[in-house]
């Protein structure tokens, strides 16, 4: 935004890094596309053209691969520049992306949420319920896997665990789930109070003799 | 099973199945397949860095030790700097945990703590409901489990501590680590071996044992 017009056309005529760049990973007309915002940006810029003396020439090669942001990158240098950044940004970095699950940022599977409805422990059981096993086809993406791991009971987190997903977003999603009733929370050994009661510990007791 | 498709022509029964949203599941309960009333038991082990509560917990297991991860705090977890960063190491904490089925429908977790101290706020989570801890002690380095013993007596909860005979053997008596450690003579201390199953066994044991008696001693 801040680049006089004359500045940029001159930088134009030689190809930045990511020019090059873009010839590799991108079809042909992408570059072109990206310059005529350049000169779009260009006319808008005229209002300010003293502002165009920071940026050297030496500096540009080496900003645009580590610039990530297009609106940072845009303040600090020639405003033509966030046309050659952007193609950079995008379209590279998606290929690169892992698959699965950890494609996605974990708590945008929540909508930035930290908070379950259902108080749920790291030990409680969640199995996926018959009215899930259903509509599994139906399910969005997350759902599915949790009710995929869930077809036997399994703890918060080991459903954390085995989905690499932080416990926290492992609960909200079980929480939205128990709440569309497509799995069962089971009891834990405190559904009845704060403490496991004594019936419950005596059974733990016999089971581990029995290991 | 061996009759599979013979009633119907070739191509597949003629009749679709009804769509899906004319049969809706009602609300109603219906008989499920794993019974709802599993219920699980969840036992931690504490312990310094590098006492074994992995190889502890993996002795009685019936799964490799899963690791789960916590975000730092769940309030900054929801905010972009956290969330861009996901396999952040510094932000993530990580905690192993093992699982044993003790009934058709009883399954008992055994959580062990993450080691670092700066972790605190996830021991709350841990001990909630836990029917007692294991403290695991290398008597090479007693005050590695100090601040574990004192957050479980601060929330009274009922702990035996393990004495972990490193290379097989112990080097030090019960007595003497319990006058060192200052520990209540009502609290259990027992020597183990958490490579072996079995030991890790009788000291889970004697940890429900503890536990029952503590609660039956407070009614």
């Amino acid at each position: 935004m801040t680049s006089g017009p004359d500045d940029a056309s001159g930088r134009r005529q030689e190809p930045t890094f990511a020019d090059v760049m873009n010839g590799f990973s991108l079809d042909a007309k992408r570059p072109r596309k990206r310059r005529r915002w350049g000169r779009r940006r260009d006319g808008e810029d005229e209002t300010q053209p003293e502002r165009s003396g920071p940026p050297t020439p030496a500096s540009f090669p080496a900003a645009p691969p580590s610039g990530g942001d297009p609106g940072y990158a845009g303040s600090g240098y020639g405003g033509y520049e966030t046309g050659p950044i952007d193609p950079v940004r995008d379209e590279p970095l998606a290929p690169a992306a892992p698959t699965g699950a950890a494609a996605v940022r974990p708590y945008a599977w929540t909508r930035g949420r930290t908070k379950s409805g259902f108080d749920l422990a790291i030990e409680t059981l969640v199995s996926t319920s018959p009215a899930g096993r259903d509509q599994l086809g139906l399910l969005q993406m997350e759902h599915r896997a949790v009710a995929d791991l869930c077809d036997q009971p399994r703890s918060v987190a080991e459903i954390a665990a085995l989905l690499t997903i932080p416990l926290g977003v492992a609960r909200v999603l079980l929480g939205d789930m128990a709440g569309l009733g497509v799995v069962t929370v089971h009891q834990t050994a405190t559904t009845s109070g704060n403490e496991p009661d004594l019936a419950l510990m005596e059974r733990v007791l016999s089971g581990l003799r029995r290991l | 099973m061996d009759s599979v498709g013979s009633s119907y022509p070739v191509g597949g029964p003629p009749v679709a199945p009804a769509p899906p949203q004319m049969s809706r599941p009602s609300p109603a309960p219906r008989p499920t397949g794993p019974s709802p009333t599993t219920i699980s038991a969840k036992i931690v082990v504490a312990g310094g860095f590098g006492v074994g509560k992995t190889t502890f917990v993996g002795s009685v297991s019936e799964i490799d030790p899963l690791t789960t991860e916590a975000v730092m705090t769940e309030a900054s977890a929801g905010h972009d700097d956290l969330s861009a960063t996901p396999n952040k190491q510094t932000t993530t904490v990580a905690m192993d945990f093992g699982r044993v089925s003790l009934d058709s429908d009883l399954i008992l977790y055994l959580f062990g703590t993450p080691g670092q101290h700066r972790f605190w706020f996830m021991w709350d989570d841990l001990v909630r409901g836990a029917i007692g801890a294991v403290v695991l002690v290398d008597t090479r380095r007693l005050a590695d489990c100090f601040s574990a013993i004192d957050f479980f007596e601060d929330r009274g909860l009922p702990y035996v501590v393990g004495l972990n005979a490193f290379d097989g053997l112990q080097q030090h008596r019960i007595s003497d680590v319990r006058e060192a450690m200052s520990i209540d003579p009502s609290v259990p201390i027992i020597t183990c071996d958490a490579r072996q199953r079995e030991s890790t066994k009788q000291a889970l044991i004697a940890l429900v044992q503890h536990a029952m008696a503590a609660r039956m001693a407070a009614r």
